[in-house]
């Protein structure tokens, strides 16, 4: 960069003119400060050279808070100047712009370690190099950019892809119902898992349910006991948690003891549908009943491969009235959507998601059997439903779900844990 | 109590209404005056804050960083907002419609673009600026580094240091 004289300078800011903004504006504004002559010079080079590239940093760092992460780390690669601006975003984790969720999966044909990541926004996927992990583990789901798998001893950890940021979570042992039991060796081969009452003893690998229990610093502590929760969500404080019946309870997670507090009695006999929970933008709180694909004899079409009877399309959505306790089904969502599978279910608004289809329901197959790998190669349920007619659309070509991974949507999450944690 | 305050109020009233009504002087670094609705110029808040401070109305603001080109495009745009209020739909409308077409027009021209960002910045016109650098973003999109650099006529200077860390960072994402 060019440098100015000092002789340059003092012509363009005379001692007397007392309106020549420079000088004022850091003081009058609020600005942080800076030397006026370090920013005369800067202003000076940048007006003459018109270079994208000398964009004052904070100007360049709104410009990329704008962007989806892709865009951004494309924006990163263009110059010195633009990247070092990135690297200070990423530090910050200053990123503004809600990101229009992925697509997680895993296949084999693509390679070991590699996941891919296809974004809805651009229709566009990318390798992801950081997921040994979605291979070596079964994945549990996703929360805020976040994926939670279990390891074969059942310990767990959460992975952002994008930073490739991992951290392990308290041990399974740590719940006072769950004991390690260890063979003659030594070796830890299955864990006795007590409920309340009952007690029995699964074969190890062995999932909790992840709705039931609350981190708190170095242990899980259970949450108050109910069978067949399918889906949580969280809002103001309080943690929602759906059962397979319907039934609707509140936990206060700030309080010294934990209860539950119901929120709607049981709205259904059967427990034949999977059952999600998520609060709409506008603060009504929604139950979506997805039914569960048959075990029927149904060869997919398109590749020959054993497939899952899917019925996704009559999935139905209502909205919880909280106050008459009970459901009010509704058939439309207007301009919003949903997102459900094992990730954190949530409804978004298409004026924040532009590329997003306003009205449709994107689900992704979350069949508890699917973590098996003997039901690796089977046409997974995958798509988008439009609410409209009823229609299903694939989100990519068929052919990459052979043979993967039950697959999860994400919201990438640039922002390292520990930045999140003191910014 | 109360009627003091509101006396306080119409009188700040009555000031604001003969403010609004005066003119100012700026000046473009080729020493071209512009004249313009005070209105318009509080869109600045940089000249904002200097009017309130009760200084420079009369002498009128130099603008030694905005030249004559730029000044005159940066006015366009604070007119519009600055004497103008929107009220109704189609005022609004009108007002999106014009903000489309300034953009559209500094869009084909990346060099003036540059120039009344700078400016924007520079005045702190907090509208202008998010029109502009949302333009920025929205030119990013979906390309890729080489097709960014040529689309804003950027020079390629990484280091070979940054080009193995990109080259690991992609392996991520």
């Amino acid at each position: 960069m060019e440098m100015c004289s000092r002789e340059e300078i003092m012509d363009l800011c005379p001692q007397n003119m007392c309106c020549v903004i420079p000088q004022v504006l850091p003081k009058q504004l609020c600005l942080p400060p800076c030397s006026t002559k370090e920013e005369l010079r800067t202003i000076l080079t940048e007006t003459t050279a018109r270079e994208f590239s000398d964009l004052p940093h904070d100007i360049l760092m709104d410009i990329i808070a704008m962007l989806e992460i892709p865009d951004a780390l494309r924006a990163a690669s263009v110059c010195s100047s633009w990247r070092s601006v990135h690297i200070k975003l990423h530090n910050l984790g200053k990123y503004k712009r809600p990101q229009t969720p992925c697509f997680l999966y895993t296949s084999q044909s693509i390679g070991e370690n590699i996941a891919c990541l296809y974004s809805l926004a651009e229709k566009r996927t990318y390798k992801v190099n950081s997921a040994r992990a979605t291979h070596q583990r079964y994945l549990l789901g996703s929360s805020d950019g976040w994926l939670v798998t279990a390891d074969e001893r059942s310990e767990m950890h959460i992975l952002n892809p994008i930073t490739g940021e991992q951290i392990a979570l308290p041990s399974v042992i740590t719940i006072n119902q769950v004991t390690p039991i260890f063979n003659r060796k030594g070796e830890l081969c299955k864990y006795r898992y007590s409920r309340h009452t009952a007690e029995g003893v699964t074969e190890s690998p062995m999932t909790l349910p992840l709705d039931k229990l609350r981190l708190e610093h170095d242990k899980w502590t259970w949450l108050p006991p109910h069978l067949g929760i399918h889906d949580c969500a969280y809002k103001d404080g309080l943690l929602y948690a759906v059962t397979s019946f319907g039934e609707i309870f509140s936990f206060d997670l700030d309080a010294t003891v934990i209860t539950a507090k119901v929120i709607m009695g049981r709205t259904k006999e059967y427990a034949c549908e999977r059952i999600y929970i998520v609060h709409a933008p506008c603060g009504d709180l929604l139950q979506v009943w997805k039914p569960q694909e048959g075990n029927g004899n149904w060869v997919d079409e398109i590749t020959g491969f054993p497939a899952l009877v899917s019925n996704t399309q009559n999935t139905r959505i209502f909205r919880v009235d909280t106050v008459a306790k009970k459901l009010v089904q509704i058939f439309s969502l207007d301009d919003h959507v949903l997102f459900i599978g094992n990730n954190q279910t949530s409804c978004l608004g298409v004026s924040e998601y532009p590329q997003l289809k306003a009205n449709h329901v994107y689900f992704t197959d979350d069949f508890e059997c699917l973590s098996s790998k003997s039901m690796w190669g089977l046409r997974l349920d995958i798509g988008v439903l439009n609410l409209e007619d009823k229609s299903i659309d694939e989100i990519v070509a068929p052919r990459l779900f052979l043979k993967c991974r039950a697959p999860v949507f994400l919201v990438p999450n640039p922002s390292m844990m520990n930045s999140t944690l003191h910014g | 109590m109360a009627s003091g305050s509101g006396a306080a109020a119409a009188a700040a009233d009555a000031e604001e209404k003969e403010s609004g009504s005066r003119m100012i002087t700026l000046t473009s670094n080729e020493g071209k005056a512009f004249v313009v609705t005070e209105a318009s110029a509080r869109q600045s808040a940089t000249i904002r804050s200097m009017v309130d401070d009760g200084g420079c109305v009369d002498k009128g603001f130099p603008l030694p960083n905005v030249d004559s080109k730029t000044l005159a495009r940066v006015i366009q745009y604070s007119d519009e907002h600055g004497n103008k209020e929107p009220h109704t739909v189609d005022e609004r409308a009108a007002l999106a419609k014009f903000d489309r077409d300034f953009i559209a027009e500094l869009d084909a021209d990346k060099a003036f673009l540059y120039d009344v960002t700078m400016a924007a910045n520079y005045l702190h016109i907090q509208g202008l600026l998010a029109l502009t650098t949302q333009c920025v973003a929205d030119t990013i999109k979906g390309k890729t580094p080489e097709e960014i650099r040529t689309a804003f006529g950027i020079e390629y200077d990484l280091t070979a240091q940054d080009e193995k860390e990109i080259k690991e960072e992609d392996t991520h994402a």
